[in-house]
């Protein structure tokens, strides 16, 4: 049995009870979002489970700092809302869709996916790529940090006693463009290499860009140094290529059973360009109006 | 533990324990729709309907189902009586080892229930949900369109 030390179950209504059963010392008590990730992988040492079900995370608002989506908003529920939905002219909705099968995305979380922290989750990508902002509690505070940091720096060092209660995706500039491609074995596979493209452009020059390499490494990797030369020039395609080019000398892929670190490699500059040649799209086909 | 929940349109409490697996739950009392094919919701074959929705009952703890309404697929239909989808798959040849059936059949019912005129992409994208290997998915499919255009009247 791969929960077999589980001797509790817990699905407080409050989200002081929730963080006070994750502190214990005493027994191993461990969160409980949708479980497609938790029973299905086992997590054989945890004791206890708390059932994140009944805490109110699993609404999604419009607010002026953005939209604000709860950590237990199924990814069913990111494809359905009218405000999701919406949210980057359908980006992350589509990109939902394309997670995983539909009972899976009918209990699969939001907060989960942060979780899992899948280097090839596309979601995931396309919420880094969008600047995404996450809400933590624990018993003493309420904070607020990047998506980005809460990836790279947070889950080894996370108390058990921290939840993340949702994300906030800022308001998106005007003449903003996304677009996120991949490669896989098969359209429905989940993707060997895939990259996420955010660009803001002002009269033809790029005045911010995020891009995001999935598939290279065991984290999601934000190209910092291509992003870079990206700022303040004039998009064009030899701007692309060159973008692809310094993505694919600075990535190190490591290799496994689905490719190896040469063909991630390739790979890497090919998403990189198309992404970023679709989100260029984006931005001008918007200009035309 | 106890679990208080409707199933199948009925009230019922279950003593658990708080690491059973809903999938074991079922089959130990003998809901045989439900099969085990993965355990890890790669296969979709242990399909149920909570609160409505399919999910895979194998990564579902039956401790969170207290509360809650589940519909299997001892609850659609009867040897007399097929449900209308059960009807269609029956009609279109849709049924081969009839392994992925109540799987197919309840996540279609979701979709149905929830959106009575989906597109063939949204067919598709549910019954994707669930793996067969006899079909190839085209009747199936053909199965839950043909159900539609009648509901239509077309």
């Amino acid at each position: 049995m791969i929960l077999s030390h589980l001797i509790e179950y817990h699905c407080p209504t409050d989200l002081n009870e929730a963080l006070r059963l994750l502190s214990r010392p005493d027994v191993a008590t461990v969160p409980l979002g949708g479980g497609t990730s938790l029973v299905a992988d086992g997590v054989p040492s945890a004791q206890a489970v708390v059932d994140l079900h009944n805490l109110g995370l699993d609404s999604i608002e419009a607010a002026d700092d953005g939209l604000h989506i709860g950590a237990m908003v199924t990814l069913q529920n990111v494809i359905d809302n009218s405000h999701s939905r919406s949210l980057a002219r359908g980006f992350l909705a589509s990109v939902a869709r394309r997670t995983t099968t539909r009972n899976v995305r009918n209990a699969a979380t939001v907060g989960g996916t942060l979780v899992s922290a899948n280097s090839v989750d596309e979601l995931l990508l396309a919420l880094l790529a969008l600047d995404a902002q996450v809400v933590l509690a624990d018993m003493s505070s309420k904070r607020c940090i990047s998506l980005e940091d809460f990836v790279t720096h947070t889950p080894a060092h996370l108390s058990q006693a921290t939840l993340i209660l949702g994300v906030v995706i800022p308001p998106l500039p005007t003449g903003f463009g996304v677009g996120l491609e991949r490669v896989a074995r098969t359209p429905a596979d989940r993707p060997i290499v895939a990259a996420a493209a955010f660009v803001a452009m002002e009269q033809g020059r790029c005045e911010a860009a995020r891009l995001i390499l999935g598939g290279v490494a065991r984290l999601p990797v934000r190209l910092t140094a291509v992003e870079t030369r990206l700022l303040g020039r004039v998009f064009n395609d030899e701007l692309i290529a060159e973008a692809a080019e310094t993505a694919k000398s600075i990535v190190v892929p490591f290799s496994d059973f689905r490719a190896s670190s040469d063909y991630r490699r390739e790979m890497a500059a090919v998403v990189c360009r198309r992404a970023l040649q679709v989100a260029w799209n984006q931005v001008r086909s918007e200009d035309r109006g | 533990m106890k679990i208080t929940f409707v199933i199948n349109e009925e009230t019922e409490t279950w003593d658990v324990s708080p690491d059973d697996i809903f999938l074991d739950v079922l089959r130990h009392r003998s809901y045989f729709g439900v099969k085990r094919g993965c355990e890890d919701s790669s296969c979709g074959l242990c399909t149920v309907l909570l609160d409505g929705q399919a999910v895979n009952a194998c990564t579902l703890l039956a401790a969170q189902v207290n509360g809650r309404s589940i519909t299997t697929i001892e609850g659609l239909g009867t040897r007399d009586h097929l449900s209308p989808l059960q009807q269609a798959f029956v009609e279109c040849g849709a049924v081969q080892c009839g392994y992925c059936t109540p799987a197919m059949i309840l996540a279609a019912k979701a979709l149905l229930d929830t959106c009575p005129e989906p597109t063939e992409a949204d067919v598709r994208d549910t019954l994707s949900s669930v793996y067969c290997r006899c079909t190839g998915y085209v009747k199936p499919v053909e199965a839950v369109l043909r159900l539609m255009r009648q509901h239509q009247g077309t």
